[in-house]
């Protein structure tokens, strides 16, 4: 497993550094929740921590990078054409269409000359309503909207996959980013502060070093980039996770489950762990917040009484300074 | 809760790795002579302590114990004179009338009381004074917001970037080179965040030889995995063995602690009957040493300054069961009582008076209807006249005056039935509904009027100082004071609906606006 402190910078008063090791316990901690697939059991993990800042974002990003290697769709094309075709005319959709995604609205299955194709209208009637007819190999470029309303655009470029493409390629220089970008799967929901946490995950600058020519140039980008929040990137846009306010509202259901859930505080802890029962927990407690105590007690009772088993001895090791508590409970 | 950069969060991580706590013990004779001699007098008195008398005067001395141990201030600094000597004699007179028997150890512990406090002398900030490095950063860490100011005044002629703060300041991202805490761990520990997440990479613990602290940092979570913090690594700067157990006064003896059952005994006799105008409540100790009681009821709530929350949110109503110790609670000083009613009739205009006599009129009639009868036969009545929510809980609140109408218009016909006022069942709904109204804007407005306010003060000084006081001048005036909760009473009280909202202070055994 890649180590983000041989490789990640972040900016500084003193310019680009090297993230430190904290972040990829982190980080590390997050990948391994995400490889976590049981559906009897799951995992959770406590951590008492002197700060809770980027503790949330960091492991997001651990769990969207080992899920951006799950392939997205399982079914095949046939499969997905018969899908969409059964939806209701007027579905709102997104079709990825060379490089970028386009608001769309389901018009229909057309075999008027005994080939089915779906038909799919990406602009507003008014201006002509240009509709695209898609055939079954290439089903997979649409995609179910839930966040869409209203009207289509009179005419639309469509917006990019890739909002910062280079960064992203680099970061994930394995991943098919046409799947990552281009379509949507919940893996990772955060219930947190949403201002300090768009703070941490759109506004905080991470680069990635590399040479060109014969200059070394960091390729900048921010969290956002990879963990692909619906709350803080354009409603286009494909999901990878979801931030939410400590009490879980403004979920969009539509996009399912989480493979790991994120409580980014006591407080979040404490008010939606009861709704958030059948993914991982990473719960993050910062021993400065007046909830800290509660926070603690309510996941000590927990593990004394729901306890399966505690965690095979898997997990990275906490940075000095940070308490680790790790089990199983069933699954409700 | 503050917003950090990357740079302050891993400057925090760096202090939490490798934190040094030490303990710098202090002696001086007379002042153990005084803590010991005031522990075994207090333990000689036995059950006689509870008495209003002997509880009068040890408040006195066992206060001052605490404020020489917690602060470093001269042994006779008028600072630590809040009663005066006359008032303090008085005490003493008192108590050696009403137990001649006890005169002669009641007049040794004044001897030694009254040599302590004859002397010009302060061996904490002595101690302090050898920790503090010219041009470093220094926290000097005391247990209360009052202790800061005279602290200051002593510690003035040291010198250097000293700066005096209360543990709650302790939770910004603002870190020193050195932290120095007045007073044994113990006192520290609830909440533990000044050793569980450090802001400074030593810590020095300044206290009393004959104070007995053992309390270390342990981990956080029962099936810990890792050891946690190592700010249980812990150098003493002296090698002598500790004091003996009878040479010793606990660290949680040494402390003023709040005595739950003496401060509700004034209400001790009440019974939760909104017919007497009496209401479930939760007592809560604020900064300053006054006390509030809030409503207890599922739903009841208050408006609490919450500087964690995200900025939208930092004045907001928040149901009393969620409060906790370090948030700030508003209540009205000037004007009295909660805001929302005069806020709300305000609201309502020229209509306020007729709606409100509705609204009494009502509550007169359910009261007169329920008279003598048991709260459980009304209910079973009430379910029968078509209320789905009746039970004893809910009448005690549709009986209380503050509540205005039952969520569900079921319930509330079932109790007009009940009342004899089937009949005019729609006047006296529409009329609740349009003061329900009324108060929900009404919270909104005072929510509006003091997130501006709050904005734009300095919240820094709040923090600090556990107190503050906003003028509102929209919306009827007045003046909301913030008190930082420092402890909730952990039992539930039965109190008269008049001492709800209001900021009490215990004078004896009366509570006191």
């Amino acid at each position: 497993m890649l180590r983000l402190q041989d490789f990640l910078h972040v900016i500084t008063p003193s310019g680009w550094q090297l993230v430190p090791e904290w972040c990829d316990f982190y980080f590390q901690l997050g990948a391994i929740l995400a490889e976590q697939n049981n559906s009897a059991t799951r995992t959770v993990v406590g951590l008492a921590v002197p700060t809770r800042a980027y503790a949330a974002p960091f492991a997001a990003l651990g769990v969207v990078c080992v899920r951006a290697k799950v392939p997205l769709v399982h079914e095949s094309d046939e499969e997905c054409f018969a899908k969409l075709s059964r939806l209701p005319v007027g579905e709102r959709l997104i079709y990825i269409f060379n490089g970028h995604r386009l608001k769309a609205v389901y018009e229909g299955l057309d075999d008027s000359d005994g080939d089915k194709k779906l038909r799919v209208r990406v602009e507003d009637k008014k201006s002509g309503g240009l509709t695209y007819f898609i055939h079954a190999e290439d089903a997979k470029s649409l995609e179910i909207s839930e966040r869409e309303t209203g009207e289509l655009p009179a005419t639309q470029r469509g917006r990019p996959l890739l909002k910062n493409q280079s960064f992203v390629e680099k970061f994930l220089p394995e991943i098919d980013l046409n799947n990552f970008a281009g379509r949507s799967r919940l893996e990772c929901a955060i219930l947190g502060r949403l201002n300090v946490l768009r703070d941490e995950v759109v506004d905080t600058k991470i680069s990635l070093k590399t040479v060109v020519g014969k200059r070394v140039v960091h390729v900048a980008g921010a969290l956002q980039d990879v963990l692909r929040t619906s709350r803080f990137g354009s409603t286009t846009n494909a999901v990878r996770s979801i931030v939410m306010r400590p009490d879980g509202k403004g979920h969009a259901r539509g996009l399912g489950l989480p493979q790991v859930c994120i409580f980014d505080g006591a407080e979040s802890y404490l008010k939606s762990r009861s709704s958030w029962t059948r993914s991982a927990s990473l719960v993050i407690l910062d021993a400065t917040e007046t909830g800290f105590q509660s926070g603690v007690e309510a996941l000590n009772q927990e593990y004394t009484t729901s306890r399966l088993s505690d965690l095979p001895p898997m997990l990275p090791a906490p940075p000095a300074g940070v308490e680790l508590v790790a089990y199983q409970v069933r699954v409700i | 809760m503050n917003q950090m950069t990357f740079h302050e969060a891993d400057a925090l991580y760096t202090l939490a790795a490798r934190p040094v706590v030490r303990r710098h013990y202090v002696t001086h004779g007379g002042c153990k002579t005084f803590s010991l001699a005031l522990s075994k007098f207090e333990k000689g008195l036995g059950d006689l302590a509870q008495d209003e008398s002997w509880r009068n005067l040890l408040y006195v001395l066992k206060n001052y114990r605490f404020e020489i141990s917690a602060a470093p201030i001269t042994f006779n600094s008028p600072s630590l004179h809040r009663f005066s000597p006359e008032q303090i004699q008085s005490r003493f007179t008192q108590c050696r009338l009403s137990y001649p028997q006890f005169s002669q150890p009641l007049d040794a512990l004044k001897k030694i009381f009254d040599q302590l406090r004859a002397a010009k002398e302060n061996p904490l900030a002595n101690c302090i004074a050898k920790l503090v490095d010219k041009g470093r950063r220094v926290g000097i860490v005391v247990k209360e917001s009052r202790l800061i100011e005279p602290t200051e005044k002593e510690l003035s002629t040291i010198g250097g970037k000293i700066e005096v703060l209360v543990p709650t300041q302790l939770r910004s991202v603002k870190c020193y080179d050195r932290i120095i805490v007045v007073g044994p761990a113990r006192w520290f520990s609830r909440p533990d965040h000044i050793f569980r997440s450090p802001r400074a990479p030593v810590i020095d613990l300044v206290m009393y030889r004959w104070i007995a602290d053992d309390w270390q940092l342990g981990p956080a979570f029962i099936g810990a995995g890792s050891p946690g913090p190592k700010t249980v690594d812990e150098e003493s700067s002296v090698s002598e063995a500790p004091e003996t157990a009878e040479e010793t006064v606990l660290a949680q003896e040494a402390i003023p602690q709040a005595e739950w059952a003496h401060l509700l005994k004034p209400f001790r006799h009440l019974t939760a009957d909104p017919s007497q105008d009496n209401v479930q409540a939760r007592l809560l100790l604020l900064e300053g040493g006054s006390a509030v009681f809030l409503e207890a009821q599922d739903d009841a709530t208050s408006i609490v300054i919450d500087l964690e929350a995200d900025e939208g949110g930092t004045v907001r109503r928040l149901p009393v069961s969620e409060m906790k110790p370090g948030m700030f609670l508003l209540l009205r000083t000037v004007g009295g009582g909660d805001l929302i009613v005069p806020v709300a009739d305000k609201i309502l205009g020229g209509q306020a008076t007729t709606l409100r006599s509705l609204q009494a009129e009502w509550k007169s009639k359910l009261r007169e209807a329920v008279g003598a009868l048991k709260y459980l036969d009304v209910s079973i009545r009430l379910l029968d006249l078509g209320s789905e929510r009746a039970n004893e809980t809910n009448l005690r609140n549709w009986m209380a005056p503050r509540s205005i109408k039952t969520q569900d218009p079921k319930d509330f016909l079932a109790l007009m039935k009940f009342a004899g006022l089937a009949a005019s069942y729609e006047k006296y709904w529409n009329a609740m509904s349009v003061i329900d109204g009324a108060h929900r804007r009404a919270g909104a407005t005072i929510r509006r009027m003091l997130l501006r306010q709050v904005l734009n003060t300095d919240l820094k000084t709040l923090v600090r100082s556990g107190t503050m006081t906003f003028e509102l001048n929209e919306a009827g005036g007045g003046s909301l004071t913030a008190y930082r909760i420092t402890d909730i009473a952990p039992e539930l009280a039965v109190v008269p609906v008049s001492k709800i909202a209001r900021a009490l202070s215990q004078d004896g055994d009366q509570w006191q606006e």
